[in-house]
């Protein structure tokens, strides 16, 4: 029993799965049916008894790129990672990765997990827990044919028309297109499993000066391709270069800042979305140091410090609720935290107020802290997206309303500077104006800001209707992290320095 | 990874690709081996995370437009099926307007070549490394001090690489990297400044030598007095006052500042706008009329280029185009003398190199993160050259009357590498003489005005190198933004290679300070 038998591996029939399929029939990710197939016989192949969790994620991704005018790069790619555990003796455990799906690829992940799990040592209590029922999770309609139609031909057809926008203006633009399709599911050798398809869709643009006196930029992703207007992008990014050409330095210094959504979003995720920002697990940590905002210091007791957190307390302006709900039909994103190690422990997401009417409302944590620490039996997971509540306010007024002050349209290589404050240094890029007595007056040179989100959030002065950002998933298979906030305008944000930087 | 069949697949993906009127087409199939330990199991260290990735990569070039297919399937089948698609991608693309993609000539080339390493360290029971970590661990106890189990890791990453190309390259490459973080505290003392990092585990193109040049339990001997004399150190730190310095950078320092402001600002597809709806453009905006011409820097300043050198992380015999680097200046005495390239970039620069009578010629700085990656031009590993006369830190502190000394600083730049701010470990210098901690500096630079103030150069024994490293784990979870390149985003790993540097007149700012 202590030792895994290394020998050749038996000869299994496999449901049909990718690799028997020929190539130009092969599916470009895994249908639910690969899925079980993968881990019925991974299951089938396990040594040493056990039992055996599988991991998928699979996509495929079709790009096309584009700059000074002409598409450079382009791309069709497809992949799967899967993640073998093998559970031995019910408490150790051993986990594989690999990216091909054939017999001897499977084969030899089982065998490298029983040997890792041989190595491991026993699972602390909480997890031999494990429920045999699984929890339910949401089911959002995330997939898109639209999306998944969009093909190396349109995409082409789609850069070239979008080139020729900015060309006929005489200017220069990069843009890039993307479409995914993805699927992720978390099975068992039980056949208890979770499986979810979506899509991606994604369109950026950068319009600059041939002279590089001015830059413009627009963007947004969706899980539907047919709700982007990429032509309505292409010409607010044409728009915002043409008027921010030659621009003149303004003093750094405190300004009544208009952000446009895009702003916002590039701002206020680093409250939300920012992993250490919301979550209970790492900021309550005796030994954790500095931490968020959202926790203090409690009773000190040598040589650590407890922290209790700000829930209950009022954290920023009443008129900002933020939440996050996978159902949302303006959000929508698979309804799990990154991956758990077995389905049975999978971070099922729930529908979450983070911030309700300004007072901290909810923070994330995860299984382990819910069953140690709240008696409870799920976690409340946070992977990034949220949407924050708006207002009425349009940009053209807060314009008009505004005597002396700046409209940003978003921020670029945002640094953490100080996380107890969680003050941020970051610039602008790609259109800065001032406004000067209702109307905005002159194109200004970027700056370098240095502000907290907290600080602005309780400065508000006025909220707009809250939109759709540019915020895809970032790296191959990070999860989608969507975005809905509104454009605001803040009193008193932080300006430090100026960059010449265009 | 045995090389014939996965030869043959290259060679299949670029036959299909020209029957099916490709002009030119590159196949590139890796393997990417990762083994991560971390330091938190309770008997010791455990295995977090061991991952073998494949991908087949094919390039091929239509009437002056690029296609890319790429997938994990290693099948005859499938490479012909990506060979095709990309042939036709490209095609669809070349509806564009009228382009050329010129490659300079390389010869033929036929090769295997191995990172040159003492012991591989995947020929390490995975046992023996985790009697490795629980006996640092316990060696800390027992000198007084903690390993911390986060940050601390070892992590070992083998890519072994197939390129192929339709003009009869054909080149395989199995290259190493090893890394580790290990983070020592006080048991009792809970502050940031109470921990150090061991020294000597920077990313490196080495094997399992790597721990055993750290001398690990030699530096745990004298952690516990590092920790308390950085501890006392603190509490005689002063706040840093604003004004304007000279400075004194350490290597690793100085290794990040030419990283993040030449080495993003030298990136040719940069400085002419192909990323610049990804990470930025350049301040060099004008390659063609800068370069050879434009002071950059100091006259004692000069910056190299390479992939050759010996245990670092871009080194490679070929890169992915078949081309062989060599090191190449990029700042000559202060003066702009060239760009990063690859075969396409190169004759981007031809009417320069024609100019200065020199061949045009790829600087063998094409790469990709993996097979199922587009490739790309990426930042080689870069050097800024010694003082070839005797100048150790002291006689830089020396000549330093009002000054201040940045350690282990790690720099930011905005996205044309223009200006940024460098922050590190302050101390002030008074007179040539060491002085007290300061607290909350940053040094707020404009990049030429920083490089045409160098004053003085350290010599080699002020020599850091800091290694970036490509992996991260399984996943590509986090990219370095300003390293990052590419839509859809990757990286590639690289070294830089830095001694000290006094500059003079800088301002010094505290950085949290809100307008």
């Amino acid at each position: 029993m202590n030792n895994v038998v290394m020998c050749d591996p038996p000869v299994h029939d496999r449901p049909a799965h990718v690799n028997t399929t020929p190539a130009e029939n092969r599916p470009r990710f895994l249908s639910e049916a690969d899925c079980q197939g993968i881990t019925q016989y991974l299951a089938s192949v396990a040594r040493g008894g056990g039992e055996t969790d599988v991991r998928i994620w699979s996509y495929w991704t079709g790009h096309v790129r584009w700059a000074r005018n002409q598409i450079t790069t382009s791309g069709d790619v497809r992949n799967n990672y899967i993640h073998v555990r093998r559970n031995l003796r019910g408490t150790r455990s051993g986990t594989v990765a690999i990216n091909e799906t054939t017999d001897a690829a499977l084969v030899a992940a089982a065998r490298r997990a029983e040997r890792l799990a041989l190595l491991e040592s026993e699972k602390p209590e909480w997890e031999l827990l494990n429920p045999t029922t699984l929890e339910p999770a949401l089911a959002p309609q995330l997939f898109s044919e639209t999306t998944y139609q969009l093909d190396a031909d349109h995409r082409a057809a789609a850069a070239i028309q979008l080139a020729t926008t900015a060309a006929s203006a005489g200017v220069l633009s990069a843009g890039y297109i993307e479409v995914a399709a993805h699927s992720i599911a978390m099975l068992d050798s039980q056949g208890r499993m979770y499986y979810r398809p979506y899509t991606q869709a994604s369109y950026s643009v950068t319009v600059r000066d041939p002279h590089g006196h001015g830059s413009g930029w627009a963007g947004v992703d969706w899980n539907d391709w047919g709700r982007i207007d990429p032509s309505q992008i292409t010409e607010r990014a044409l728009d915002k270069c043409l008027r921010s050409r030659n621009p003149v330095a303004v003093e750094p210094g405190r300004y009544t800042t208009i952000l446009e959504p895009q702003a916002v979003c590039d701002f206020v995720w680093w409250m939300i979305g920012y992993r250490p920002s919301i979550d209970r697990v790492g900021n309550e940590d005796p030994r954790a140091s500095p931490r968020h905002p959202f926790f203090k210091m409690g009773e000190t007791s040598y040589p650590y410090m407890l922290a209790r957190s700000r829930l209950g307390e009022q954290v920023v302006d009443p008129r900002i609720t933020i939440s996050a709900d996978p159902m949302d039909p303006d959000l929508g994103f698979p309804p799990f935290s990154s991956w758990a190690e077995s389905v049975t422990r999978a971070e099922v997401y729930h529908p979450a107020t983070w911030i309700t009417n300004g007072v901290l409302t909810a923070l994330a944590y995860n299984r382990q802290y819910a069953v140690e620490k709240l008696a409870q039996a799920t976690g409340l997971p946070n992977e990034g997206a949220f949407r924050m509540s708006g207002g009425e306010t349009s940009i053209d007024e807060m314009i008009t309303t505004t005597k002396r002050g700046l409209l940003v349209t978003r921020f670029d290589q945002i640094t953490l500077l100080d996380l107890t404050s969680l003050l941020l240094r970051g610039y602008t890029r790609d259109g800065l104006w001032l406004i000067e007595n209702g109307k905005i007056s002159k194109a200004v040179k970027n700056m370098a800001f240095t502000e907290s989100p907290l600080f602005a959030l309780n400065n508000l002065d006025q909220l707009g209707v809250p939109q759709r950002v540019y915020h895809p998933a970032t790296g191959r298979v990070a999860l989608p992290q969507p975005v809905v906030v509104p454009p605001i305008k803040v009193r008193d944000f932080s300006f430090t320095a100026l960059s010449d930087a265009v | 990874v045995d090389p014939e069949p996965w030869q043959t697949l290259a060679q299949q993906a670029i036959d299909t690709a020209r029957s099916a009127g490709a002009q030119y087409a590159d196949a590139r199939l890796t393997r990417i081996v990762q083994h991560h330990y971390s330091f938190a199991g309770p008997d010791g260290g455990s295995v977090t995370d061991v991952s073998d990735v494949v991908g087949v990569g094919v390039r091929t070039l239509v009437n002056g437009y690029w296609g890319f297919t790429a997938s994990p399937v290693h099948t005859t089948d499938e490479v012909v099926r990506l060979a095709r698609d990309a042939v036709a991608q490209a095609r669809v693309n070349a509806r564009g307007t009228s382009r050329t993609v010129e490659m300079v000539p390389i010869p033929r080339i036929t090769g295997h070549w191995v990172t040159p390493i003492a012991t591989d360290p995947f020929t390490i029971p995975v046992e023996e490394k985790l009697d490795t970590i629980a006996y640092w661990m316990t060696y800390a106890e027992r000198v007084g001090v903690e390993i911390s189990d986060v940050p601390s890791y070892l992590h070992f990453a083998r890519q072994d690489r197939i390129v192929a190309t339709s003009e009869g390259t054909l080149v395989t490459q199995t290259c190493y990297e090893t890394s580790g973080k290990i983070e020592v505290r006080h048991p009792v003392i809970n502050q940031p400044h109470a921990k150090l990092e061991l020294q000597g585990l920077t990313p490196a193109a080495l094997g399992w030598e790597l721990f055993a040049a750290a001398h690990i339990p030699e530096q745990l001997d004298a952690a516990l007095a590092g920790i308390l004399d950085r501890d006392a150190l603190h509490q005689a730190a002063q706040p840093a006052l604003v004004g304007r310095y000279t400075f004194v950078c350490d290597g690793v320092t100085m290794a990040s500042m030419v990283e993040q402001t030449m080495g993003i600002a030298t990136q040719l597809d940069r400085a002419l706008g192909y990323e610049a709806n990804a990470g930025g453009t350049s301040f060099l905006d004008d390659p063609l009329s800068m370069v050879g011409q434009l002071q950059v820097a100091a006259p004692l300043v000069t910056i190299t280029g390479n992939r050759n050198v010996p245990t670092q992380l871009a080194t490679v015999q070929w890169d992915d185009e078949g081309v062989v680097p060599e090191s190449f200046p990029i700042v000559q005495q202060g003066v702009l003398v060239d760009f990063q390239t690859t075969r396409e970039q190169a004759t981007w620069l031809a009417p320069y190199y024609a100019r200065a009578k020199r061949p045009a010629r790829s600087h063998g700085c094409a790469a990709a993160e993996d097979g199922l990656s587009i490739t790309l031009q990426h930042m080689p590993n870069l050097a800024l050259a010694p003082n070839p006369q005797t100048a150790d830190i002291a006689a830089l502190m020396a000549d330093v009357k009002d000054g201040v000394l940045i350690e282990g600083g790690s720099a930011s730049a905005d996205f044309q590498a223009r200006t940024g701010l460098l922050r590190g470990n302050m101390r002030k210098i008074t007179n040539g003489k060491l002085g007290a901690p300061l607290n909350g500096g940053g040094l707020l630079f404009d990049t030429l005005d920083f490089w045409k103030n160098v004053r003085a150069l350290g010599d080699t024994t002020t020599t850091a190198t800091r290694g970036t490293s490509q992996y991260r784990g399984m996943f590509s979870w986090f990219l370095t933004p300003s390293i990052a390149k590419g839509q859809p985003a990757q990286m590639t790993s690289h070294s830089v290679q830095a001694v000290a540097a006094t500059i003079a007149n800088q301002p010094l700012i505290d950085p949290t300070r809100k307008a």
